[in-house]
């Protein structure tokens, strides 16, 4: 069993750059949202990884980082959801290039 | 036996979410992503890092994904199936996105390549005492703040959405 950190990379790039066409490609609030995750938890992928570089020092570094990433995303996502059922109420819409204004 | 699932753990995160953005329907993007964050909780465990693959199994399958589930509900006005994206033809938008995605992987390959140290991963045991102590001692205060954070941004949302005002 010879698997290396860069398999680990190799995959956090693919999914990062995956998030990232769905984030600018903006077609749809919820879209964006999910390339916004899959760009975390690419982060969280080589966070992970590279917790397995230096063992003994800083073991729980590296995976408390992750966890803590974790947390912060699904208290992101929470308030995003909010905000999207909040501007579907007003725009009638959640496509970002038909929401134009802001007024009170 | 194991590099095969660790493949093939790869290769069903790559292709679910590359599906996921690629795909009509919404509704099925979301249903892509399960499968995606399941095969990433999978490479997590691969990674020796059991509690994170648990407790991300947990908040994205669990929690993220059926309050995205709920989101789509609350606002598409047609019924789920009938939820298509709309803007079908290529425009330069979706090639320039394409193009910018497609530079960025290169790049990042290339620096991981660069700087990437080749370490095998070798299976030392189970890493929640580690990180049992390591949160109650090191980590004691982020771990306070970050769970204040979390009920300051729940009691936002549910103030957020509800219908009439305080």
């Amino acid at each position: 069993m010879d698997i290396n950190i860069s398999h680990f990379l190799f995959i956090s790039a693919a999914l990062f750059a995956i998030g990232f066409y769905a984030a600018i490609r903006r077609r749809n609030i919820i879209l964006v949202l999910i390339g916004i995750e899959l760009m975390v938890n690419a982060a969280v992928i080589n966070l992970v990884a590279f917790a397995n570089v230096n063992t003994k020092a800083n073991a729980a570094d590296g995976k408390l980082m992750a966890l803590f990433a974790i947390v912060l995303s699904a208290a992101a996502i929470a308030l995003a959801l909010a905000i999207v059922v909040k501007v579907h109420q007003y725009f009638n819409t959640i496509n970002p290039d038909q929401i134009e204004e802001f007024k009170n | 036996m194991i590099k095969l699932v660790f493949y093939l753990f790869a290769f069903l995160a790559i292709a679910a979410a590359l599906y996921a953005v690629s795909t009509k329907q919404i509704i099925r993007s979301v249903f892509a992503m399960f499968a995606c964050f399941f095969a990433i909780s999978g490479l997590l465990v691969f990674a020796q890092s059991d509690f994170i693959a648990i407790a991300h199994l947990m908040i994205y399958v669990g929690g993220i994904l059926v309050v995205m589930v709920f989101g789509i509900m609350l606002s598409q006005k047609a019924s789920l199936s009938n939820v298509v994206l709309q803007k079908k033809s290529i425009s330069l938008h979706q090639y320039l996105a394409l193009l910018a995605c497609i530079a960025l992987f290169v790049i990042l390959m290339y620096f991981f390549n660069l700087y990437a140290p080749n370490t095998p991963i070798h299976y030392v045991g189970s890493d929640i005492q580690i990180l049992g102590i390591a949160l109650l001692t090191k980590y004691l205060l982020p771990f306070e703040l970050v769970s204040l954070l979390l009920l300051a941004a729940f009691i936002f949302t549910a103030m957020v959405t509800r219908k009439n005002k305080i």
